[in-house]
């Protein structure tokens, strides 16, 4: 389905408080040396800062993330990291795609260059080669507003102008991901709507940004997913439905909407091919008797149509179900409960299928994964038969003490027992 | 930091906090190569927009640190003007090269800092940022020639077949100048010292670099640690190449100025990758 575009993993970045690591003068850094050298166990007194601890996560193409926390979290340090300022201390994240940032709306910005002569600088550092700056040229300067006043430098420019221009740049600079610290904040009220207007047109042709921003209306009105950083850590990921939001680009495939419309990127069901070596996915579907979503009370079938055309040795069929934020919940494979070894699979039709109890999955989306491959091997389908289903809480069962939707992934219904030796009354 | 693979619509970037390598680095430098051009053509107007004179300013303060000098070494110190020479030829020989040497290390050296705001807020190779610096100097040390030959028609003297190596030395002295720059323009983000010392040490270099006299006036025993500046064989070589070489080819002073470049050069380069990842961090 939708293909990861920046996958962070594991990434983390120190920094040493101490001077003892980051020495202003000469002095100061023999004096150091020279400690190092006398002193007995040869460590430094510093302390370590972590600005970041051991994030993990990815980003789908046509994702709007928005990184949310209190000054000193660390979102600009991460953004800083994704854009290649500084560099990690651990971990890796891999791009794939052309990137823009916007850390800070005009940097690079001469103050005794003419607004043309910016254009084309402000181009450069962004990426954007001299002929493609001159194709654009007249959309930028449109979309700026400030054609008056090109052949001013810019110092002469009200900030209004300074901003408007530099945006207008950065904004159609061409670019698969965008990343913005904190610069929607920048214009009148007019200019900001042009932006998220931008923004919004940007995203929907399939496009990626990941943004800071402190204002929760902002947040609230862009962003697909939250990713909430508390000192360094990442403390939540949220996956949010916004009303008319484009459909994440590459998703062709069959959409069985639920009821409700804003969840257009629900799919109970997947027709097509799908597969490698001698093994083809033709359908995958999820099914519950009342329809879906689903009730929590209702069992959930599971299931595909597939075909082997050559006997497999160690065939792997399995389902696994994912929360909203990509965390794994579930991985059953079809023969959990055999004894190993797995036999020999022959070629042939297959239909499996799978049921989930009632009682098990907590109101909220899930996608179904689905694993067919060779044990150790290699898997032999793809994310593209992926399901996403949505399941709700209609009978209100397990609500007695209600609490937030995604308190919970799962909503088992295990038998409780109670062994209470009640006292008598006073 | 390294890119993986290079297909057209989905370039695929690893970011890891390695050092990258010298390939890979330099491939990268090539793909923002218009940074670099606008960062050139960008010092070039600002040096020049809201100037009177403009251009001339190139042309003058060489002159007069020549005239100056012919008028100190060669009155006051009394050196031989008997040659076949003009004197302020033999001069200008020195006065361009140090002029554009003494001007490309400090602002090589300032180059990162002085753009700390856009390193700290976008990314492009940052080598491009002091390599655009000395090369702005590059420019008009090129056109600083322009004097020499003025001077030729002046006098009218023409070189000799020696000029073919004179290109040799220019390019010589640019890569030296930026060798020295990516080692000071990182050594200067780490420790603010530097940038008091070098002007310095430039005022001393002045006089132990073959500037206002030849190299031939040294002595003989002294010969060999004068040569352990390179530009003294720089110096000298521009000087044997244009001018018909009347003090014979300064062949020891060529080949250690030659070593001494490539290896600050490398180095230079070296350390500048290794640092560069850190260059946000360090300053």
């Amino acid at each position: 389905m939708t293909k990861i575009v920046i996958d962070v993993h594991g990434l983390g970045k120190r920094y040493a408080l101490s001077h003892a690591h980051r020495p202003d003068s000469l002095k100061v850094w023999l004096r150091n040396a020279a400690r190092q050298i006398t002193s007995t166990d040869g460590q430094p007194a510093s302390e370590e800062f972590w600005a970041l601890k051991d994030i993990s996560l990815q980003v789908h193409q046509g994702d709007c993330l928005a990184l949310t926390g209190e000054n000193g979290s660390g979102k600009s340090t991460l953004l800083k990291i994704l854009s290649r300022i500084v560099a990690p201390t651990q971990g890796t994240v891999t791009i794939r795609g052309r990137v823009v940032s916007l850390l800070e709306v005009g940097a690079g910005f001469h103050p005794d260059l003419t607004g043309r002569e910016n254009i084309f600088l402000n181009g450069a550092i962004l990426g954007c080669p001299e002929p493609e700056v001159r194709r654009r040229f007249d959309q930028i300067v449109d979309f700026s507003g400030v054609e008056r006043f090109l052949d001013t430098p810019v110092k002469y420019y009200s900030s209004g102008m300074y901003v408007r221009l530099a945006y207008s740049v950065a904004a159609h600079v061409d670019s698969e991901i965008q990343i913005v610290d904190e610069v929607l904040s920048v214009g009148d009220s007019g200019f900001q709507e042009k932006c998220l207007a931008r923004i919004t047109e940007y995203l929907r042709s399939g496009n990626t940004v990941i943004f800071v921003s402190h204002n929760t209306e902002l947040v609230d009105r862009l962003s697909t997913r939250i990713a909430r950083l508390e000192s360094g850590i990442l403390s939540a990921l949220e996956t949010r439905i916004v009303a008319g939001a484009p459909a994440p680009a590459g998703d062709t495939g069959k959409a069985e909407c639920g009821s409700s419309a804003d969840n257009s990127d629900l799919r109970q069901t997947w027709e097509g091919v799908d597969g490698s070596d001698g093994f083809r996915m033709y359908a995958t579907y999820a099914k519950s008797s009342g329809g879906f979503p689903a009730s929590t009370s209702e069992p959930i079938t599971i299931g595909w149509h597939g075909e082997l055309f050559e006997a497999i040795d160690q065939l792997i069929g399995a389902v696994e179900i994912r929360s909203h934020s990509g965390q794994v919940l579930v991985y059953c494979a079809y023969d959990d409960t055999l004894p190993p070894p797995t036999p020999t699979v022959v070629p042939g039709r297959f239909s499996w299928e799978l049921t989930i109890p009632p009682d098990t999955l907590a109101e909220g989306i899930y996608e179904i994964v689905f694993d067919i491959g060779i044990h150790n091997i290699k898997r032999l389908v793809t994310d593209a038969c992926k399901l996403r289903i949505q399941v709700t809480n209609p009978s209100g069962r397990g609500r007695r003490h209600p609490c937030d939707a995604w308190h919970s992934l799962m909503r088992p219904d295990w038998p409780w027992k109670r062994n209470d030796s009640p006292r008598s009354p006073l | 930091m390294q890119n993986v693979s290079h297909s057209p619509e989905a370039p695929v970037l690893l970011i890891d906090g390695s050092i990258p390598t010298f390939q890979n680095y330099f491939r990268e430098v090539w793909e923002f190569r218009a940074v670099a051009a606008m960062l050139i053509r960008r010092d070039l107007i600002i040096r020049f927009r809201q100037t009177y004179f403009g251009l001339a300013w190139l042309l003058f303060k060489p002159l007069m640190l020549t005239a100056t000098l012919t008028f100190a070494f060669g009155f006051l110190a009394g050196f031989e003007k008997s040659r076949e020479v003009p004197y302020p030829l033999i001069i200008l020989c020195g006065v361009i090269p140090w002029y554009f040497f003494s001007n490309a290390v400090p602002e090589g050296m300032n180059s990162l800092l002085a753009h700390l705001h856009i390193i700290q807020k976008t990314y492009f190779p940052r080598a491009i940022i002091t390599v655009a610096a000395v090369a702005v100097n590059a420019i008009e040390f090129l056109i600083a020639w322009l004097l020499f030959a003025l001077g030729c028609l002046w006098y009218g003297y023409l070189p000799g077949w020696q000029i073919v190596a004179f290109p040799l030395f220019c390019v010589q002295l640019v890569v030296l100048c930026g060798g020295i720059g990516m080692w000071l323009a990182v050594a200067n983000v780490q420790f603010r010292d530097v940038g008091n010392l070098v002007p310095f040490l430039l005022t001393i270099g002045f006089f132990l670099t073959p500037v206002g006299y030849s190299a031939s006036q040294i002595p003989e025993n002294w010969q060999l640690p004068y040569a352990l500046n390179p530009l003294v064989g720089i110096v000298e070589g521009i000087r044997w190449s244009l001018l018909h070489g009347t003090d014979g080819f300064p062949a020891v002073a060529v080949l250690l100025s030659l070593v001494l470049t490539l290896v600050t050069t490398l180095t230079g380069v070296r350390h500048f990758l290794a640092t560069e990842p850190r260059l946000v961090d360090l300053a």
